[in-house]
């Protein structure tokens, strides 16, 4: 066993070639929260407890990071992605972050995409992404 | 009981002494020893590892002095310890894994009466069994 540490872990974004991809330059903090919506199936003799069953899967994957351009492949690219609310296929990557290191995979629009200028400080970004289709790989281990 | 401390002081050396060999690395200095050189002053850790431990989160201290009239030779020795260092990949050592350390900031200041410089890299490391 191993306690994984999260300067091991990029987020990639898919080139205009299908399969190859580039990482997105400048990356801090990378987030993917996961979370099932509950359907309430409670009744009058579950009292007090309320009971919920497992709904629909909601998730989002959360990068904040510096601007350090140019980076055409990466930073650029899901910008302009961005503007024209076209979906593209992400990734995030494990240590050594070859082709096979994957343990994210999925199209994904992004719903987010802030820049902050902030005074006496680097210009930061924030890309929010959420699912376009069901992820293809999903698995931390 | 893994001894953390002793594998990032032997993988800092290792490293050190195999990058920068024109410049001796130290663990403790000797009395009266001349400049240049290197050593691996304080390490400050912390338990990082939650309930069941085994992970360490720590800053550990590099340390150069130059001697001469300029500051210019100790910045270039701490460039190089930064080069030496940062982002490298340790190999586990005397049983402790240590991930690759993370260049945290530096400072540089002068002894004024003997002009003797001193610089200060420091960086962060995860350490924990290999």
């Amino acid at each position: 066993m191993a306690k994984k540490l999260g300067n091991n872990y990029r987020l990639y974004i898919q080139s205009a070639t299908p399969g190859t991809y580039n990482v997105i330059a400048g990356q801090q903090d990378l987030s993917y929260d996961r979370k099932s919506n509950q359907i309430d199936t409670s009744d009058k003799n579950n009292a007090p407890y309320g009971t919920s069953a497992a709904g629909l899967f909601d998730i989002s994957v959360k990068l904040d990071g510096i601007a350090d351009l140019p980076d055409a492949n990466g930073f650029t690219r899901a910008e302009t992605l961005f503007k024209a609310q076209t979906a593209e296929k992400f990734q995030i990557r494990k240590t050594p972050f070859g082709n096979s290191d994957q343990i994210f995979e999925c199209v994904c629009n992004m719903v987010e995409f802030s820049i902050n200028y902030g005074q006496n400080d680097v210009v930061k970004y924030s890309l929010g992404l959420a699912p376009d289709s069901a992820p293809t790989v999903d698995a931390l281990s | 009981m893994t001894d953390f401390q002793a594998g990032l002081d032997k993988a800092l050396y290792d490293r050190l002494t195999s990058q920068i060999g024109d410049v001796q690395t130290f663990s403790h200095v000797p009395q009266d020893k001349s400049r240049p050189l290197i050593a691996i002053a304080s390490v400050t850790g912390e338990a990082a590892g939650g309930k069941s431990a085994g992970l360490d989160r720590v800053i550990v201290s590099v340390q150069c002095e130059t001697h001469g009239p300029t500051r210019r030779p100790v910045t270039l020795l701490k460039s190089r310890i930064r080069a030496a260092l940062e982002n490298w990949t340790p190999a586990i050592t005397l049983d402790v894994e240590i991930s690759s350390p993370v260049y945290l900031g530096e400072d540089t200041f002068r002894l004024e009466d003997d002009d003797i410089y001193f610089g200060i890299v420091r960086f962060l490391v995860f350490l924990q069994p290999g």
